[in-house]
């Protein structure tokens, strides 16, 4: 297996996909470097034996959260980007040819959540992204599979992704 | 005065449990038959019994209302035919009571009423009950009496609560704030006159007799008197069954907001909800010295069971949460053309 464990920006959490096929965190260097950054990348991307997952981490509850009050997951805002995130990585991981059905995770932690907001998020999220769209009759192939939003204990709780644990750095 | 703890044994819905309170906000939820309502009117019954012309067992039975008043029937059916076993506890003296099957009428063995009277004789208790019973407030009492209606005693003592005027001297300034935000939503002051509470209004001074006032705003004016009248003073209990009932949601962050202000001067506060935005209202409108706890009660083999948090989102047994998050993935999965 050649996945890796990767460090989150803020370095207070590690993601570990060594039992994955492969994983990267590279996007975000990669569309600096390449499209001055006007492509939105998603923190990392892994193949597990049957799937790519895509997962996106924000944590506003860490200590070293500089305004934690300033991060509302649910605005239109907040939840575009995340939107945008997905389509974006996605031109990049087709156009490597992974053909595995595509899930994206929103991996998500801030004061006030539960898991009734993180449903409420993933509902606001979900009418964004393309799974209407994937059902017109041109479509040759499904865009994605599945969109969730997690948080950390419910990510290391699930049978597809507690392969992949998410610990303290 | 606040309570600390509760043991109960083969009572109604309980095999065995013992809870420990906050000082503060006591926030219990559940689904329908896991004994919210019973634990806080067992709570109001052992606070009514701090008076010297109120007996325990007798309460409990008149707030319970078993048929022919019989305690014996409040009794957890079990196959030792063990009897109940109740204690109330407080910082400074507690009360207990036992009855079984074989107690007769509303003769259950009080222990401690005297020191808990002597310790507590002071204390002010109120139970606001799920049903506005405000509007029929006129001979409400005389008709329980007669036995012409069924209500139990903590919709006639809530009549009681409303009437008193118990306040000595003018409004403080908390007060002041209080009945000022309550009064934006009742547009109006609670009056009573010959046994009928009324709405005035501002300006034309229009009396509008209670009946016609819509339920949730007859609630709510409901507060503004207990505000008004000094029953909701530092060091008196408050116990709410469902407070959201009736209630416009987009006043419930109003609500929530004036039982956090009456916890900060020295309230304490028992509610059962089965609402997602009363209970997760408390998480948001808390501050890091509020007091809240939050208890769920949820069915088990040995009766019912209680898991207590300082957090609503880390409550693990939490059935508002469940049938909430069932509508949000109904309407997810429909949104996905599924």
């Amino acid at each position: 297996m050649a996945g890796t464990i990767h460090k989150e920006e803020n370095q207070v959490y590690q993601f570990d996909f060594s039992s994955a096929v492969w994983s990267t965190d590279k996007l975000n260097s990669l569309f600096n470097n390449t499209v001055a950054s006007i492509l939105s990348d998603v923190d990392f991307v892994a193949e597990t034996d049957s799937d790519i997952l895509f997962v996106e981490y924000k944590n506003s509850n860490i200590a070293s959260a500089s305004n934690p009050n300033a991060f509302v997951p649910s605005s239109d805002k907040s939840t575009l980007k995340i939107a945008y995130k997905f389509y974006d990585s996605y031109i990049y991981i087709q156009a490597c040819g992974h053909k595995k059905p595509y899930r994206y995770i929103y991996i998500l932690e801030y004061p006030m959540g539960d898991s009734t907001t993180r449903k409420m998020i993933r509902n606001k999220i979900a009418s964004k992204l393309p799974f209407q769209l994937q059902t017109d009759g041109d479509i040759k192939q499904q865009i994605i599979s599945s969109f969730e939003v997690l948080s950390i204990d419910e990510w290391n709780n699930n049978p597809l992704y507690s392969k992949f644990p998410i610990s303290s750095a | 005065m606040s309570i600390k703890k509760i043991s109960v044994e083969n009572f109604t819905v309980f095999e065995k449990l013992d809870i420990d309170f906050s000082k503060g906000i006591n926030v219990f939820i559940g689904e329908n038959g896991t004994g919210k309502t019973h634990i806080i009117k067992l709570l109001y019954s052992a606070c009514q019994a701090v008076r010297k012309d109120i007996s325990f067992s007798h309460k409990l039975v008149k707030v319970f209302k078993p048929d022919d008043l019989k305690i014996s029937r409040l009794v957890r059916k079990n196959p030792g035919d063990l009897g109940a076993n109740i204690k109330v506890i407080s910082e400074s003296a507690a009360i207990s009571t036992k009855f079984s099957k074989l107690t007769k009428k509303w003769d259950a063995e009080v222990f401690s009423e005297e020191k808990w009277e002597r310790q507590l004789g002071d204390l002010t208790s109120t139970f606001i009950p799920a049903k506005e019973i405000l509007s029929n407030a006129w001979n409400l009492e005389a008709a329980v009496d007669k036995n012409n209606v069924d209500f139990d005693d903590t919709y006639v003592d809530i009549v009681t609560s409303a009437k008193i005027d118990i306040t000595s001297g003018r409004d403080t300034t908390d007060r002041k704030k209080y009945l000022a935000i309550l009064q934006k939503i009742t547009t109006g002051k609670v009056t009573i006159e010959k046994e009928k509470f009324y709405l005035i209004k501002p300006g034309n001074q229009a009396k509008i007799e209670f009946q016609l006032v819509a339920e949730g705003i007859r609630k709510i004016a409901l507060l503004w008197q207990l505000i008004k009248n000094g029953t909701l003073e530092k060091g008196s209990i408050l116990f709410w069954d469902e407070p959201e009932a009736n209630i416009n949601p987009v006043h419930i962050p109003v609500i929530v907001e004036m039982l956090l202000e009456l916890q900060r001067n020295g309230v304490q506060i028992f509610i059962a909800t089965h609402d997602y935005i009363f209970a997760k209202y408390f998480e948001v409108k808390r501050k890091a010295a509020d007091d809240v706890m939050f208890f769920s009660l949820y069915e088990s083999p040995n009766g019912v069971q209680c898991e207590r948090n300082i957090y609503f989102k880390d409550i693990k047994k939490n059935s508002i949460v469940k049938a909430f998050n069932a509508l949000l993935d109904e309407v997810y999965d429909k949104n996905l053309g599924e």
